[in-house]
């Protein structure tokens, strides 16, 4: 699905380079559920942005289904991203102006999908997250756990092939956490690439493969079963 | 995809009352300004827009020189009256053409007289065919066929006759004798350049002999003064074709004449008005300079409103950055996001489009009352026409105050929008609002300076030395009646100290032009001349330099002598005043032996004629203007027994007397009119810049609430809190300062050049308009940065 070689990412301040992600290779094969892991400042979430394409690398490539994303102007980025990635973040970034509904909307109105098609894809899934009796209401007058399962339905509205998510639970209770993290389970076990960030290891346990990173290094690459021994 | 902008936009609104109401009612006072000048420069453009042929009407306009002086293009709104009759005779493309000269007399009726209240023009047939004034009875077609025939408009008639039939009746015309009445017209449309309440017949003056044309102002047909003239061309007809024609009587007029030589060129009707500028110009309407520079003034205040817009949409959009990061990591272009934001100023501009239409309400009385002129030229129209221009002028208002910020926030990374939520590119922008807010001071300060060297100019002019006392200067035309039958009855009244002539209303406007011819070689210059009586420079007080006034008796062996004014001496080459009595001038062809020389004095408009020289002659039957002395009392009384003494004298007709001294300042009417308008439109920049300022100090305040927190813990006293947020605004206000006084300074001086008697712009003046900027800034910025400095820094830092 994707695939990443000799990726670099750095800052200069002066006359020091702060590296961020050195010599990074890396393959991502459909259905895979791929937890990132690794201490603070180990280029985790930097990593993640790349992949999204919210970020570009100063050096490397970046193939996307075989297209040369690291090529691709602003322009043609972005179109890919709309149409193949979802992301998922710590903070839930719901638009405050905006109601649970309108929140779920947002990516369908940048697809220019027809109004009556909307309609149905958000019932669908404000069903599927019990959160119909919501829809009306404005993200302050949600819990976190709320907010972010809003988060995540927002993310998968759109039906993408890629889900990314930020430690997806880091602001959250644990038992609201396991309810994010259950329904990420489903959506890996329905078909849906996830590839997650995260501190805590219990999340971990409910991917299929971890990379541990370190100074902007990739440390270890396993499958999920061999931490576990 | 529109619902959910708008959809958001609202709530915007709605969340953040402050800012949407600053951004409103800014918007709002430039856009109401806005729409006055529209609908004051529409007005003046819709003029003679009614004739149905009027895209083939052209007027010829003219002008005369010496021959050994150039000529490069007409100057007078008028024609020679033969002219008409040569150009018809010369051209096929010439469908109808018309001649006007203007009449003023009065009407009787039986024994009812309505004396000089109604002015009308002597026409040919051909008005009635190109123009468009309508008809409602009589033979349309041959109405002023034939001579001492009259067609009235509707109100004429119905004054004269009170509703019963005006046609077939006879009306006497001033000493003109009688009118056959032979048709009735609607009254002219306001936006008419052309008003008139009666049309005699143009074959009336035909018949008439040379004296009594003469009576008439008429001085021969070939004078270029005395009347209009105007053509229809036929469809085929092209103007090139009628200019050619022009051209070839320009060239056979000038060939005629011994002395002069002329030039004939067509003016559209559609360029009549606004006025040209022409001399004998019959429209009144404003002069195209003034409306340029309304035009000017209307775009520089819609600016500023766009400015404020700007500066508090950037301030705005720090707090916008996360819902635009989110938006584009779900999948919004560049573009969607400015198409949000343009929604959303568009949405902004309607809603001050109709805030707006309510200040226009107040803007038009408060326009109207500027100054009593304003109101004889202006008729603002709420037309539908005009609220459609408003609503599209929004409309583009709001797209262009909204594409800079929208361009601008569709520029953010999305990344960085969502992680970096309090600092994005905040340096940048600051600087780019900072801007705004300067050119908003520095525009406000511009202004406040225009306004005050405009008013020390006027009273610096109004407060001048004229050479002679106008206080409590009474000026009455005669209008035939005997000087010295006035002036006996006068002198009894309680409160008139003296009473003397002059045959040229000095400083009233007034002016006559004659040449002079002095020494021995026979030199000759143009000189101002007036008829005086012996008491006029005494009772005017313009002292004599050298030699002394007309002796008592001046008459019994006719006119011997002559005063002239110091600046006539200086140009006949006397090195001193003195040097020139008893010398000789010949004025209008009369030999004359200098008697006397005034100090100079004025003349004609102080405004913007010099000092010209003048002769004065002292011969009593040219009395035609009496100027009286009053003493300071009772000044009512005087003018109403001056009154009843007209009224008794001259029943027939009207009284014209005014104070000189009020004459003088309605000179400058449109000088006075517009340092009023730009005054008020200065007031109105300000107020926008001052709210753009309370914008960004706002934000500025919001954004470091945290940090006057922290410094309060500290120990920071209130003052130096209010300083430190405050000392930002006096950067700003220096640099205001360094663009606008230069600028102001140097455009003021070359525009007081055009005055006779001008000021200098002084560091007072200058400073004056720097403290009031200042005040009203420091106003604005101190209320809100002593609010924070004054607010619990608890609260400030607990709630980030």
């Amino acid at each position: 699905m994707l695939s990443i070689k000799n990726i670099e990412r750095f800052y200069k301040t002066g006359p020091l380079t702060t590296w961020v992600l050195r010599d990074i290779n890396l393959k991502v094969s459909e259905g895979e559920f791929v937890t990132i892991m690794g201490p603070s400042g180990s280029g985790k979430s930097t990593l993640l942005n790349i992949l999204g394409m919210l970020d570009q690398p100063d050096a490397g490539e970046y193939l996307f289904f075989d297209e040369p994303v690291h090529r691709f102007n602003e322009k043609r980025r972005s179109e890919l991203h709309k149409h193949y990635i979802g992301f998922v973040f710590q903070a839930y970034h719901l638009i405050d102006e905006l109601t649970v509904y309108e929140n779920i909307e947002t990516p369908l109105l940048y697809r220019g999908i027809k109004s009556a098609e909307r309609k149905a894809m958000i019932a669908d899934v404000l069903d599927r997250f019990n959160m119909v009796a919501k829809k009306d209401l404005f993200p302050a007058q949600l819990s976190g756990g709320q907010q972010q399962l809003v988060g995540v339905a927002r993310a998968i509205i759109g039906k993408p092939k890629l889900l990314l998510a930020d430690e997806p639970t880091g602001n959250l209770h644990s038992s609201q956490g396991e309810t994010i993290m259950e329904l990420f389970a489903q959506l890996h076990r329905e078909g849906m690439t996830i590839i997650q960030v995260t501190h805590n290891e219990k999340n971990a346990q409910y991917g299929t493969r971890l990379i541990q990173l370190e100074d902007g290094f990739v440390r270890d690459d396993a499958g999920v079963a061999r931490l576990n021994v | 995809m529109l619902i959910n902008y708008l959809n958001i936009a609202v709530r915007q609104l709605l969340r953040h009352k402050r800012f949407s109401a600053l951004n409103i009612f800014g918007m709002a006072a430039g856009m109401s300004v806005c729409m006055l000048v529209i609908m004051a420069v529409r007005d003046q453009y819709g003029y003679d827009d009614f004739h149905a042929n009027g895209e083939r009407i052209y007027r010829i306009i003219s002008a005369e020189a010496d021959k050994n002086q150039p000529l490069q293009k007409a100057t007078h709104a008028t024609a020679p009256l033969s002219l008409l009759e040569v150009i018809q005779d010369h051209s096929p493309y010439m469908e109808a053409g018309a001649r006007l000269v203007s009449m003023g007399d009065d009407f009787k009726i039986g024994e009812r007289v309505f004396p000089n209240e109604l002015g009308g023009y002597a026409v040919d047939q051909g008005f009635l065919d190109m123009f468009s004034f309508g008809w409602e009875a009589g033979n349309h077609s041959d109405a002023l066929t034939q001579p001492r025939s009259v067609v009235l408009t509707k109100t004429t008639a119905r004054r004269l006759f009170s509703g019963s039939p005006a046609i077939g009746m006879t009306v006497q015309l001033g000493e003109m004798g009688d009118f056959l009445i032979t048709g009735i017209l609607p009254d002219p449309p306001k936006r008419s350049h052309i008003r008139f309440d009666y049309l005699i017949s143009y074959p009336t003056l035909q018949s008439m002999s040379a004296e009594e044309l003469s009576k008439l102002g008429i001085n021969g047909f070939d004078e270029i003064w005395r009347g209009l003239t105007y053509v229809l061309l036929t469809e085929k007809g092209s103007r090139a074709m009628l200019d050619q024609t022009l051209a070839s009587q320009t060239a056979s007029y000038s060939v005629r004449s011994e002395k002069m030589h002329y030039i004939f060129q067509s003016q559209a009707l559609m360029d009549v008005m606004p006025s040209r500028d022409l001399a004998n110009e019959i429209g009144v309407g404003t002069p195209h300079v003034v409306l340029y520079f309304l035009m000017a003034l209307g775009l520089v205040i819609l600016l500023a409103a766009c400015f404020n817009y700007v500066s508090l949409s950037l301030a705005r959009s720090i707090k916008r950055a996360k819902e635009i990061g989110v938006r584009k990591v779900f999948g919004a272009a560049k573009k969607d996001v400015v198409r949000q934001f343009l929604t959303e100023a568009v949405l902004i501009s309607l809603l001050a489009f109709v805030l707006a239409v309510g200040f226009l309400e107040l803007l038009i009385p408060a326009f109207y009352n500027l100054d009593p002129f304003v109101s004889t030229i202006f008729q603002l129209e709420r037309s539908f026409s005009n609220y459609l221009i408003f609503l599209l002028m929004s409309l583009l208002v709001g797209l262009a105050a909204g594409v800079f910020p929208a361009l601008h926030i569709a520029g953010f990374q999305p990344l960085q929008a969502i992680q970096q939520l309090k600092n994005v590119r905040l340096f940048s922008r600051m600087g780019l609002r900072k801007t705004l807010v300067t050119l908003q001071l520095t525009l406000s300060l511009v202004f406040i300076l225009v306004v005050i060297i405009v008013l020390k100019q006027q009273n610096h002019v109004l407060n001048a030395d004229l050479g002679q006392n106008i206080e409590n200067i009474v000026s009455v035309q005669l209008q035939g009646l005997s000087f010295d039958k006035f002036s006996q009855r006068a002198m009894q009244v309680k409160g008139v100290e003296s009473v003397s002539s002059t045959s040229v209303a000095i400083l009233a406007g007034e002016n006559n032009e004659e040449t002079a011819i002095f020494g021995e070689r026979n030199d000759s210059m143009q000189v101002g001349q007036s008829f005086i009586s012996q008491n006029f420079l005494q009772n005017m007080s313009i002292p004599l330099v050298a030699g002394v006034n007309f002796p008592e008796d001046n008459y019994s062996e006719g006119e011997q002598f002559a005063i002239v004014n110091e600046t006539a001496t200086r140009q006949m080459g006397f090195p001193k005043p003195d040097a020139a009595l008893g010398s000789s001038i010949v004025a209008s062809g009369v030999p004359l032996s200098i008697i006397g020389v005034t100090k100079d004095f004025h003349h004609d408009n102080i405004w913007f004629s010099p000092i010209k020289p003048f002769v004065l002659r002292n011969k009593s039957e040219r009395a035609y203007n009496a100027y009286l002395r009053l003493s300071e009392a009772n000044q009512r009384e005087t003018l109403a027994s001056l009154h009843a003494i007209w009224s008794e004298l001259s029943p027939q007709k009207n009284w014209y007397g005014f104070y000189l001294e009020e004459r003088v300042y309605n000179m400058a009417k449109f000088f006075r009119m517009g340092s009023s308008i730009i005054g008020f439109v200065g007031f109105l920049t300000i107020v926008i810049a001052c709210l753009g300022l309370l914008g960004m100090v706002v934000y500025v305040v919001e954004g470091s609430v945290k940090e006057v927190g922290i410094r309060k813990v500290l120990g920071a006293g209130e003052a130096r809190l209010v300083w430190q947020l405050s000392k930002g605004f006096l950067l700003l206000m220096c640099i205001a300062v360094f663009i606008a006084v230069p600028l102001t300074v140097f455009a003021a001086d070359m525009w007081l050049n055009n005055f006779l008697m001008r000021i200098s712009v002084e560091v007072e003046m200058v400073a004056l308009g720097i403290s009031i900027v200042l005040f009203l800034g420091l106003l604005t910025v101190m209320s809100q940065t002593y609010w924070a400095a004054r607010a619990n820094p608890i609260e400030a830092i607990k709630n980030e």
